[in-house]
């Protein structure tokens, strides 16, 4: 934390003699009168005092250009049940601001503040990411966030609803979903806390997952001074080629009539081998592949000797799944667009339905298809077979190209003393995790190797673990605390500790890693107990 | 824009045009007639009347202090509005003489304060002088800083838009009343005029070919930061002040009887407070109490005021201190730091609630040194005119005065010197010396007032420097009291100084010459 600095310097002084400076004499003054008193008093007037800022109700009255304030309330402690979405949140007491910014005449991006009471308040900033294209506010992440002290802001990214349907002949608003709308809110949401709470937040962290992720790191690259930490989880980032992922992977997995070629069971057939292949490879036996990149699964191992049954694949269905896992590649150079689905993402989960049923398999059309159509090539009648993996693909690249947020030029808000952790799971079905270490090693390529990176900037795959959260692996894990405690106290992460979530009946922990590193188990004691592991690099 | 000929031919026709034709030039009948003015459809601008005045019909409103309505010779009175953006609505309005009388050129004044009015006082003298002239609103009515809520291109045009369009507006009605562009266009303001003209030079280098930037409030931003800290640091827990008028002025004559003579010449003005030893500790109550002594805490304010405004984390300077002298420096309550001490809050904090953060309800009491200013400084940096490259002007061919009064409570001396050497800093010593004279003039006030010689006009020597290429040197100010001059003074280019020779009498100029100081 920062304290009470006070300091005095030289200056302009008149010729002959030291003259006295006027100076702002806290680094925190709250009491104005913290100013012509002498410093001992300035510990004594940093205590937050509610009085010295605008009141809850006042904050209405703001005039932030292109800002409209639609309500600002003093919320009680108990239950709040969001109008907009009917859910109940245990809520402490806060000031709710709701407001529509509108930085292009196009916009329309609501976003909602919450601050907690000056006795509650931890002194934080908090933005919340969202997800997929959902266009509502995260009322769940907001409450969690006010509970812990901060002041917390999430905006619903300048549409209303997850159909993709508001790009369609508005690319402002896509625009703001892309980038802008986080970056705004931010500005706004900070203007408003210091406006109540007579003061600045000490430090501003942004907390996002899936498209959150892809919104974290969008502000990393893009508006590097908005926060002084930053959480990535399982960001869906290299949006553009992602979606193109979900098609080429659909496309693999279907008929030429949209039939299916493959069902839940064949699946969790690909899991259970794959795991039985590889589980040993990092000398633990737990269920759980720990690097799918050195897993010497073959799926052709499994191809039917003779009729199809559930414990064999047919040649066909071998190829299309071979597909998924080799990743969507250009046909005409050979490049790779986007890396496939790892081993073990396949069928996991209630059901076995987590995995690529549920993403890749079961929708109708591919996932997010609608990109192309109302985004890129503003054609309601446009038809997903006829993509082109080598034209459309660049095409898209130039038109919305901004869309992903892939940079990994860094240094912007390394320099601003900026610091970074990911995370991403093994076995995600949504977000590949081998394209999240593909971004990671780009930054390091960039950023001059993995000591340089690793000093603002680290990741941490998790084995096992779905997209965000749950899935077969240990994936519960606070990194919120990680990264603040590395922007307050200077306190590089290392080794962060994973349990099971709690609908999970095991009491497994586990060491997550700095990637490149990987948890190796001591050979001595419980293997669900994350002491008797220890982070390490692995060879080839 | 004023059009550039090549001097060899094209600027003296124009000067010749100006100089020894007048009438004959512009005879009526070259241009639109006044009154057809009005059908003007120029874009972005409405004109809402144009109208030919007579001889002595019109009497301008008072709008600024010391101004006294004196009615106008005759002139065509244009009334428009310009609104460059949609949330725009700049008021202004051009008087142009009648070819006989006009001199050929333009002047465009600047304002006061934040005042949205025309500024009459400037018109009425430049239209005097034969100038076709301009002013602004610069886009808002009143004096009041809530203008700027929620209207952020409001703010834009009182910055610096008002006065680069309307400058553009009027060149195009001279242009079309009078049949021809004027030969030389000029700027002249005072305080938010000066900030006005120091804008043009660094935004706008091709509106002027002369500017006048007298006691040029620039460091705008900086400068109402350093209001609170001067409210702050002259008042004490509970909000009381420390310092009444009465104690300002012991300050200052204090520090006159010590300082007077260190030029060599006793006339109640300190010449450069930086040399004046005075320390206000000297004043402070041996006994009790007493209206010629001051406690501990009142010297310590004095002193405050004395070294400025900093940042609280890095102790950089954010403002300047206010010079020995500026304190009470006459029996009005306005002559001194009364004006920015004994007022309910800190002078102009206003602009934090309405430019800053955009919230009505937002208490100056809370700002602090370091992240607010630098908020304020992201968010309204703009609003300042401080880029000391000025070589777009300089090469435009442009020509640049500045002054500043010592004893100025209001813009401190320190901060246009300040400004000055960032110039001299960034584009070299020679190259500033090519365009741009910098006077500091002492015992004067802000814009007028002072012990000093506060009757100053730089016109002659500028338009002398922009038409003939005659290079100012010492430029002579004067004390008028009861309509008499009582003094003359030269103001010397800065860092000279004005030096009595030791003989002669010491309120005629011609007894002084403008030396270095040692």
């Amino acid at each position: 934390m920062m304290g009470e600095r006070i300091e005095r310097s030289g200056g302009r002084t008149f010729r002959g003699r030291r003259a006295a400076l006027i100076e702002f004499r806290c680094w925190r003054p709250v009491a104005w009168t913290a100013f012509v008193l002498a410093a001992a008093s300035c510990a004594q007037a940093a205590e937050p005092a509610a009085a010295s800022g605008t009141s809850c109700a006042d904050l209405q009255s703001l005039l932030i250009p292109d800002v409209t304030i639609t309500a600002s309330t003093q919320v009680g402690a108990g239950s709040f049940t969001p109008q907009e979405t009917g859910q109940e949140y245990a809520v402490p007491e806060f000031c709710r601001v709701v407001g529509v910014a509108r930085p292009t005449p196009d916009s329309a991006i609501g976003f909602e503040v919450w601050i907690p009471t000056a006795s509650a308040w931890n002194g934080r900033f908090q933005g919340v990411g969202t997800g997929g294209y959902d266009g509502s506010i995260n009322y769940r992440d907001l409450a969690r966030a006010l509970d812990r002290g901060y002041a917390v802001a999430s905006t619903d990214m300048g549409h209303t609803g997850g159909s993709l349907a508001f790009g369609i002949g508005a690319p402002e608003r896509i625009v703001d979903w892309a980038y802008r709308a986080i970056h705004v809110t931010t500005d706004v949401a900070k203007l408003i806390v210091r406006n109540h709470m007579g003061r600045w937040p000490d430090y501003s962290y942004f907390v996002g997952c899936s498209s959150g992720g892809h919104q974290a790191l969008s502000e990393a690259q893009r508006f590097p001074a908005d926060y002084d930490g930053i959480v990535v989880g399982d960001p869906g980032a290299d949006r553009v080629h992602q979606t193109a992922a979900y098609l080429w992977s659909w496309l693999a997995l279907h008929d030429d009539d949209g039939a299916p070629l493959v069902t839940q069971s064949d699946l969790r057939l690909l899991t259970q081998s794959a795991i039985a292949a590889c589980d040993g490879d990092d000398g633990v036996e737990d269920g759980v592949i720990d690097d799918p990149r050195r897993c010497g699964f073959d799926p052709a191992s499994l191809t039917c000797a003779g009729d199809k049954t559930a414990s064999c694949l047919t040649a066909v269905q071998v190829d299309a799944v071979n597909k998924v896992y080799a990743g969507t590649h250009n046909p005409r150079t050979g490049e790779e667009i986007f890396p496939g689905w790892s081993f073990g993402s396949e069928a996991f989960g209630e059901d076995n339905s987590r995995g690529w049923e549920r993403f890749l398999v079961s929708p109708e059309r591919p996932m997010r298809s609608e990109v192309f159509g109302d985004f890129l090539f503003n054609d309601p009648n446009w038809d997903w077979r006829n993509f082109d993996f080598d034209q459309d693909v660049a095409y898209a690249d130039a038109a919305i190209g901004y869309m992903a947020a892939v940079d990994h030029d860094l240094r912007a808000f390394r320099d601003g003393g900026g610091k970074m952790v990911m995370y991403t799971g093994w076995a995600d079905p949504i977000a590949a995790a081998q394209d999240i270490v593909k971004y990671y090693e780009g930054v390091v390529g960039e950023m001059g190797g993995v000591a340089e990176t690793q000093a603002f900037f680290k990741f941490y795959l998790a084995p096992g673990m779905g997209h965000c959260r749950g899935g077969y692996g240990p994936n519960s894990f606070d990194m919120l605390t990680v990264v603040e405690h590395w922007v307050e106290d200077g306190v590089a992460p290392n080794e962060v500790i994973a349990s099971m979530s709690i609908d999970v009946s095991s009491e497994r922990t586990r060491p997550l890693c700095p990637y490149p590193e990987a948890a190796r188990w001591s050979g001595v004691g419980s293997t669900d107990d994350a002491q008797n592991f220890a982070c390490a690099t692995v060879g080839q | 824009m004023t059009p550039k000929w090549p001097c060899s031919l094209g600027c003296v026709i124009a000067i010749g045009a100006a100089l020894v034709a007048p009438g004959q030039a512009g005879a009526t009948g070259a241009g639109t007639s006044c009154a057809d003015l009005a059908a003007l459809a120029i874009p972005g601008v409405t004109v809402t009347s144009a109208t030919l005045i007579a001889d002595g019909a019109f009497t301008p409103e008072s709008s600024s202090p010391r101004f006294e309505p004196t009615p106008l010779p005759a002139f065509c009175r244009v009334i428009a509005i310009a609104t460059p953006t949609d949330d725009s609505i700049i008021n202004f309005q051009v008087w142009i003489p009648p070819a006989e009388a006009w001199n050929g050129k333009f002047q465009g004044v600047g304002n006061q304060g934040f005042q949205g009015a025309p500024n009459y006082r400037f018109m009425s003298a430049a239209l005097h002088a034969g100038y076709a002239t301009a002013s602004t609103d610069t886009g808002h009515v009143g004096g009041g800083l809530d203008f700027a809520a929620g209207h952020p291109e409001k703010i834009v045009d009182w910055a610096h838009r008002s006065i680069h369009v309307i400058t553009e507006h009027a060149k195009l009605m001279v242009r079309a009343h009078t049949g021809r562009w004027p030969a030389y266009s000029y700027f002249n303001g005072c305080n938010t005029g000066g900030h006005q003209a120091l804008m043009e030079a660094q935004l706008y280098p091709d509106d002027y070919d002369g500017i006048i930037a007298a006691v040029p409030a620039n460091n705008r931003l900086n400068e109402i930061i350093g209001y609170l800290g001067v409210w702050r640091a002259t008042h004490d827990a509970d909000g009381n002040s420390l310092l009444s008028h009465d104690d300002l002025q012991l300050v200052t004559q204090s520090a006159v009887a010590m300082c007077d003579a260190d030029d060599g010449v006793v006339d109640g003005v300190i010449d450069d407070p930086r040399l004046c030893s005075f320390d206000p500790a000297s004043l402070i109550c041996s006994g009790r109490a007493s209206a010629t002594c001051l406690s501990r805490q009142q010297v310590d304010a004095v002193k405050r005021v004395y070294g400025g405004v900093h940042n609280s984390r890095t102790g950089a300077l954010i403002f300047s201190g206010w010079p020995i002298g500026s304190e009470g420096y006459g029996p009005t309550t306005r002559e001194g730091w009364n004006g920015m001490i004994n007022i309910p809050q800190p002078r102009r904090s206003e602009f934090f609630n309405h430019f800053v953060f955009n919230d009505p309800n937002w208490d100056w009491r809370t700002m602090d040194a370091d992240r607010d200013v630098d908020y304020a400084t992201e968010t309204m940096g703009f609003v300042s005119a401080i880029d000391p490259d000025l070589s777009a002007f300089r090469d435009h061919g442009g020509k640049l005065i500045m002054y500043a009064g010592w004893v100025d409570a209001i813009l401190p001396a320190g901060d246009v010197i300040g400004y000055f050497d960032r110039v001299v800093a960034a584009m070299g010593p020679e190259a500033v010396e090519d365009f741009f004279r910098f006077y500091m003039v002492p015992g004067v006030a802000h814009c007028s007032g002072g012990p000093g010689t506060p009757v100053i006009d730089m016109v002659p020597a500028l338009e002398r420097w922009v038409e003939q290429g005659e290079v100012p040197h010492r430029v002579i100010a004067s004390r008028v009291e009861d309509g008499e001059t009582v003094r003359t003074r030269p103001l010397c280019p800065y860092p000279q100084v004005a030096r009595w020779s030791g003989e002669g009498d010491t309120d005629d100029a011609s007894n002084f010459t403008c030396e270095s100081q040692p």
